[in-house]
């Protein structure tokens, strides 16, 4: 079905990523009933950041509330690339992002120039643009979407406009978590997701030396243990973490042949 | 202490934390044990109830009255936690009542880390009382802890934690003592140490 309009440059493929897009945020927001699972929303919602921006990679940092950011959740967990995220309480876009609240982008060279331990870094992984976009709470800013985009591609204000949409959405997710608004409520839910992703690390750690694989194949190894048995992925990492369930059984659900169940973007040279 | 059915009261400051503690034991009900419990912080800034708080929690039905005859307007519960590895629960609280402010909130997180990295190795490792609270006090004064702190955030030493655990057979908090204790013996920085252990280039025995 054709459907070009000269001067318009409304064409098939931007009414599809419009759909796509639109599809993307009803099923977030369907995820946001009574008991859901931050980590998996968190995981969820940077897959659709990356299919619907065309993304080289991208990660979800959060305030620790001790004046550190720390990542919950990434593209890919290649440990380069969740490094490159650690890196930047030191510098780069999101600490900026972090202290000004205010989104950060950086096309290319820029980068390099801006931030001198981190730029490199960042390219030397494939990236070429580089953004931070802020989650802002009230006054508050709670942590940053980190989106990477390859070389000489950089968003247009459309792209950070969706992208910033999405980084809304997970603030409203940790806030709807268990529906609560209030300040002190707010660091329950920050100290729980930062928990969370440490067991998630530990259980991967597990996978990944029980099944001697890598760190994306434990990942998600434990996102399809959840799946199949209709548990939430938090719950199946700490249980794992903690020796309530054998290693050996979330294992099992290592794909070994073919992809990874996970989608993932590999940077080049990592 | 250790689990909600075997817990110990390491240190109180005073009658009003040892009674706070105790009568959550009595009651099972409270701050401290849904902290424990659930592995978040629990933060009631009104323990009168003039803002609805204390009373708006689930499952606490006796310990409201007695939080408020204990003389704590306001009470924290931070739980001592990396992961699924569960130290215990640290329990502040004020007089008078209000919030934490993003400044102590941030003060008491970094207080109850250094906590719960001091009471790690010993409870991990086992030892006696007195070697445990000597080196709980020795791990709090300890400039180590400062300069380890950010390592102890990066994604590598957790991951690290679930190899050793799975090459030795340990849990994942004495396999994380363990590289902590390799580190420091060696002079390594732990984050170091955990590449290693993941690259498959050091291999810790049994101990």
């Amino acid at each position: 079905m054709e459907n070009t309009a000269s001067g318009s440059g409304t064409t098939v493929e931007a009414e599809n990523r419009e759909r796509r897009l639109a599809s993307a945020f009803v099923a977030l927001a369907d995820n946001l009933v009574v008991g859901f699972d931050l980590a998996e929303l968190f995981d969820d919602l940077l897959l659709a950041c990356v299919d619907l921006l065309e993304l080289a990679a991208a990660g979800l940092l959060l305030a620790d509330q001790r004046g550190a950011l720390r990542p919950v959740a990434s593209s890919s967990e290649q440990t380069r690339l969740l490094e490159l995220f650690e890196l930047q309480n030191d510098e780069g876009p999101c600490l900026d992002c972090y202290r000004d609240g205010t989104r950060v982008g950086a096309v290319d060279d820029e980068a390099l120039d801006r931030w001198p331990m981190f730029g490199p870094e960042a390219r030397a992984l494939g990236f070429g643009p580089v953004y931070a976009l802020p989650m802002r709470l009230r006054e508050q800013t709670i942590g940053a979407l980190n989106l990477f985009r390859p070389v000489g591609a950089p968003l247009t204000d459309h792209d950070l406009g969706v992208g910033q949409a999405l980084a809304d959405v997970a603030t409203i997710a940790i806030l709807q978590h268990r529906a609560r608004v209030a300040e002190q409520q707010l660091a329950e839910e920050l100290q729980t997701a930062l928990n969370s992703r440490i067991a998630i690390e530990q259980a991967k750690g597990m996978i990944a030396e029980f099944a001697q694989v890598d760190m994306d194949r434990a990942f998600a190894a434990l996102r399809g243990y959840a799946r199949s048995n209709g548990v939430r992925l938090t719950e199946v990492a700490m249980a794992v973490a903690s020796g309530q369930i054998a290693v050996g059984r979330v294992a099992a659900a290592v794909e070994r042949d073919g992809e990874a169940v996970r989608q993932q973007s590999r940077p080049a040279g990592s | 202490m250790t689990d909600e059915f075997n817990s110990d009261l390491a240190f109180a400051s005073d009658v009003t934390a040892r009674r706070l503690d105790e009568v959550q034991f009595e009651l099972g009900e409270g701050p401290t044990i849904d902290a424990f419990r659930h592995g978040y912080p629990v933060l009631v800034p009104d323990v009168e109830g003039i803002s609805g708080a204390v009373v708006r929690r689930p499952g606490w039905p006796g310990f409201s009255r007695a939080a408020r005859e204990s003389g704590a307007g306001a009470i924290f519960a931070l739980p001592l936690r990396v992961g699924a590895i569960r130290v215990g629960v640290l329990l502040v609280y004020r007089v008078e009542p209000g919030e934490l402010d993003a400044d102590a909130l941030g003060r008491a997180l970094r207080f109850a880390d250094a906590l719960t990295y001091a009471l790690l190795g010993p409870v991990a490792l086992g030892g006696n009382g007195e070697d445990q609270h000597d080196s709980v006090i020795d791990g709090l004064h300890a400039d180590t802890f400062d300069a380890s702190s950010q390592d102890l955030h990066r994604a590598v030493v957790h991951q690290a934690s679930g190899v050793l655990a799975v090459q030795l057979g340990i849990g994942v908090d004495v396999a994380l003592a363990r590289l902590r204790g390799h580190a420091f013996a060696e002079g390594l920085a732990l984050s170091e140490v955990a590449r290693l252990v993941i690259a498959g280039d050091l291999r810790l025995e049994a101990q």
